[in-house]
């Protein structure tokens, strides 16, 4: 098609909150002879729009007022939701783009920033290139459309031996994409083949995400300290890091570097749940408070779950009483009533979740001395319990909390503290570093395709870190490979659903992610097979 | 000033800084679809320098909100690898009326598959303010080259003007700290430049800039060496 009516027959949407932009960029892709034009003042509307038509081009500004997200996170959004194609041309509009390059996730970027001011003629010039460019990767997004990351890596090769010139674009997808496979190793190779001709952002962010793949967390953290170092606004390097210190059982270190990072951009639901979850265990009571409202706040019109984000924004008031003067206690006390409150009445009609909201309130009770008031909850929330007959995760975490902080209300409530022990709710011993070893070695049973033996240095690793997203990951792999191979593992279930409580909250846009849905579909198939045979034994039996 | 007025003057410069260019787009973009009409009233020679001006603030105002955040120690860098022809074509294309008004003639010597590594907001309004600076002093041809030479990239721009003032020549001897920068814009300009390029760095070697008269066209000449 010839450059002049090539834009005739594509679809555009432009996002813009100020009219006049809105204008002005209608009337420039006009008299580039576009004609099929949508305008969206929102990134709500944009969504709404982009879902029916899939346009082929998206102009987005940046900054799309207060209300609304910003375009960096409308495009994360749209790839959320799995409705953004690989192959529509994303344009992000921006009045410098130093910084909003890199605050949002890496793995998301649009396909080119336009800076202001642009002219007419500097945009068509722009919009040639990239057009260009998504045409020769049409093979490699077509298969990223399916998600077939195999055949992605297989058509990037291609390419790259066919043409040089996207070199640099063909890598970049080709390490994502092995990443994605959790195939660690080769994407180590690639990434650090790349850096030693030239460290980039994207590669040295991959190389290390690799590393920590494959359990070597020092490493991984000197390659984040790099990035930061020139460049403070790389939020994701931060979060990465803080991650990588955790699993070495760096706590207090972790909490400075999510300090950080979130004063650089405040808007990642992850980061805000990561930040107020560390801020808690390192006893910093009154940030974690400010940051879990903060991803109550931020989870609203998602579709996020706070079930869990609730009872410790709950827990982690309560326990703050002990350590502030009378006249904040009285704000706390009201705060906690309030929420409390509110969410008991929601959640009314869900017993298991009622109950984890009074062990809260047992917690409350406690400190304020109601002695009284304590020992009747208490009692009927064992007799409640014991008419359970089974237990949902956030009841038993509850449970544990009590035990590992509260150790003390559960000598008044002897029939409560049996549950915990018949249910072994006692807080387990963690050693993240013996965690890590065993999770190297396993890696090497994987190697070698010893699953089994891989399996069962995977689960003592869980068991001493087992808020390890990588073991749990791997280990979550191996079963579902073993189970889908026939082989029975004891406790199997009990084990994923373990891995799925450390993972549920992995950031969409992180690579891993791509692995663990895939997990989860896995394991839907095999509830099937596990009922088939079932009810096939059934039958039999009945014969 | 106490806690409660004290201001992050970093972001509100950011701010203000996004909004005047929100101002600086529209106003370039109407002065480009004014300067469409206005070819046959002969307009468009007032137009083009409307166009210029616009284009000299928007180069300024982000070398300001650079050089605070340099000074407070918060510039981001973004190395990436990037194609030089397109930087270059991206540069004459924003200054297109201007160069059609003045019947500027600009040649290009630049292999099309040239990439190299660099902070592409940084080093295109840096090129972009040399380029404006030859616009206003050639008589009438820029020359622009880019070619690696001991794998460092470097690329000139050269004009056909009557060259680097002596005063200027002898400023980009100096230290950084030394550079004079209340003698108008030509001082802050080259400490802008001198600042992006030392911060693009690499296999322990710095960016530079070096400025000369003489040359292939016997005007200015602004070489920029990166690493």
């Amino acid at each position: 098609m010839s450059n002049i009516n090539r834009y005739q027959d594509i679809t555009f949407l432009i996002v813009d909150d100020f009219a006049e932009f809105r204008t002005s960029l209608t009337n420039m892709l006009i008299s580039l002879g576009a004609n099929q034009i949508d305008t969206a003042v929102n990134a709500e509307k944009a969504i709404e729009l982009y879902q029916q038509k899939h346009h082929q081009i998206i102009l987005c500004d940046y900054n799309l007022g207060e209300a609304s997200l910003d375009g960096q996170q409308l495009l994360e959004e749209l790839n959320f939701r799995e409705t953004l194609r690989k192959d529509t041309i994303f344009i992000m509009v921006t009045a410098e783009n130093s910084i909003e390059m890199v605050t949002g996730a890496i793995e998301f970027k649009p396909d080119n920033y336009l800076t202001k001011p642009f002219t007419k003629q500097s945009l068509k010039t722009r919009l040639d290139k990239i057009y260009e460019k998504k045409q020769f990767l049409m093979p490699v997004l077509n298969q990223l459309n399916k998600q077939d990351f195999a055949q992605a890596i297989a058509e990037s090769n291609h390419l790259m031996q066919t043409n040089r010139s996207y070199l640099a674009s063909c890598l970049q997808i080709k390490g994502d994409c092995l990443l994605r496979l959790g195939q660690f190793k080769s994407a180590a190779q690639l990434y650090h083949s790349v850096n030693k001709q030239r460290p980039l952002l994207w590669s040295l962010i991959g190389f290390a995400k690799a590393q920590m793949g494959l359990g070597l967390y020092q490493q991984a953290i000197r390659y984040f300290e790099k990035i930061t170092e020139t460049n403070q606004y790389v939020v994701n390097a931060f979060d990465l890091q803080a991650e990588c210190l955790l699993a070495i059982g760096e706590t207090e270190q972790a909490h400075q570097i999510l300090e950080k990072a979130v004063k650089v951009s405040s808007k990642s639901l992850s980061r805000e749940r990561q930040y107020a979850e560390i801020s808690f265990n390192t006893g910093h009571y009154s940030i974690s408070v400010q940051h879990y409202k903060k991803v109550l706040q931020l989870s609203k019109n998602t579709l996020n779950s706070t079930e869990d984000d609730i009872l410790k924004l709950l827990n982690v008031i309560a326990i703050s009483f002990t350590e502030i003067n009378s006249s904040q206690q009285h704000k706390l006390k009201n705060e906690f009533l309030y929420y409390y409150k509110q969410y008991k009445q929601s959640f009314k009609h869900d017993i298991q979740y009622s109950l984890a909201l009074e062990i809260s309130y047992c917690i409350y009770l406690h400190i304020q001395s109601q002695e009284d008031e304590l020992i009747n909850r208490l009692s009927s929330i064992s007799a409640r319990l014991l008419s359970l007959s089974e237990c949902r995760s956030y009841l038993k975490e509850q449970l544990n909390f009590i035990a590992t902080y509260f150790p003390i209300i559960l000598i008044n409530a002897p029939t409560l503290a049996e549950f915990c022990t018949k249910h072994q709710l006692i807080s387990r011993q963690t050693d993240p570093i013996h965690a890590n070893h065993l999770y190297r070695n396993s890696l090497e049973y994987i190697d070698k395709k010893d699953y089994l033996k891989a399996l069962k240095l995977l689960i003592s690793a869980s068991h001493f870190s087992p808020k390890n997203m990588n073991i749990a990951l791997i280990l979550m792999t191996t079963l579902i490979k073993l189970e889908m191979q026939g082989k029975q593992i004891p406790n199997a279930m009990q084990l994923i659903e373990n891995c799925v409580r450390t993972l549920k909250n992995i950031d969409p846009a992180d690579q891993r992610f791509t692995l663990y849905r895939a997990n989860l579909k896995l394991i839907r198939e095999l509830l099937i097979i596990n009922e088939n045979r079932e009810h096939n034994s059934g039958q039999n039996n009945s014969n | 000033m106490d806690k409660t007025t004290q201001i992050d003057f970093a972001s509100v410069l950011a701010s203000s800084v996004h909004d005047m260019k929100n101002s600086l787009c529209l106003l370039i973009q109407s002065i480009d679809n004014l300067s469409e009409q206005a070819k046959a009233l002969n307009a468009d020679s007032e137009l083009a320098k409307l166009h210029y001006e616009a284009s000299r603030l928007n180069t300024n105002l982000l070398q300001l909100l650079s050089l605070y955040r340099a000074e407070k120690d918060q510039l981001p860098i973004n190395i990436d690898e990037y194609h030089i022809l397109d930087i270059a074509e991206e540069i004459i294309t924003q200054n297109q009326l201007y160069l059609d008004s003045r019947k500027i003639q600009v040649e290009i010597d630049i292999e099309p598959d040239l990439t190299w590594y660099l902070d592409l907001d940084l080093i295109s309004n840096l090129l972009n303010d040399v380029f404006i600076n030859a616009m206003r002093y050639t008589n009438n041809k820029i020359f622009i080259q880019a070619a690696l030479n001991k794998n460092q990239l470097v690329v000139t721009v050269e004009d056909d003007g009557s060259g680097y003032t002596e005063n200027m020549l002898k400023q980009t001897e100096l230290n950084m700290h030394e550079i004079n920068l209340t003698s108008g814009h030509t001082g802050l300009g080259l400490f802008f430049a001198k600042l992006i390029a030392r911060s693009h760095q690499n296999n322990n070697l710095t960016g530079q800039v070096e400025l000369k008269n003489g040359g292939r066209l016997g005007g200015s000449q602004f070489i920029l060496t990166l690493p």
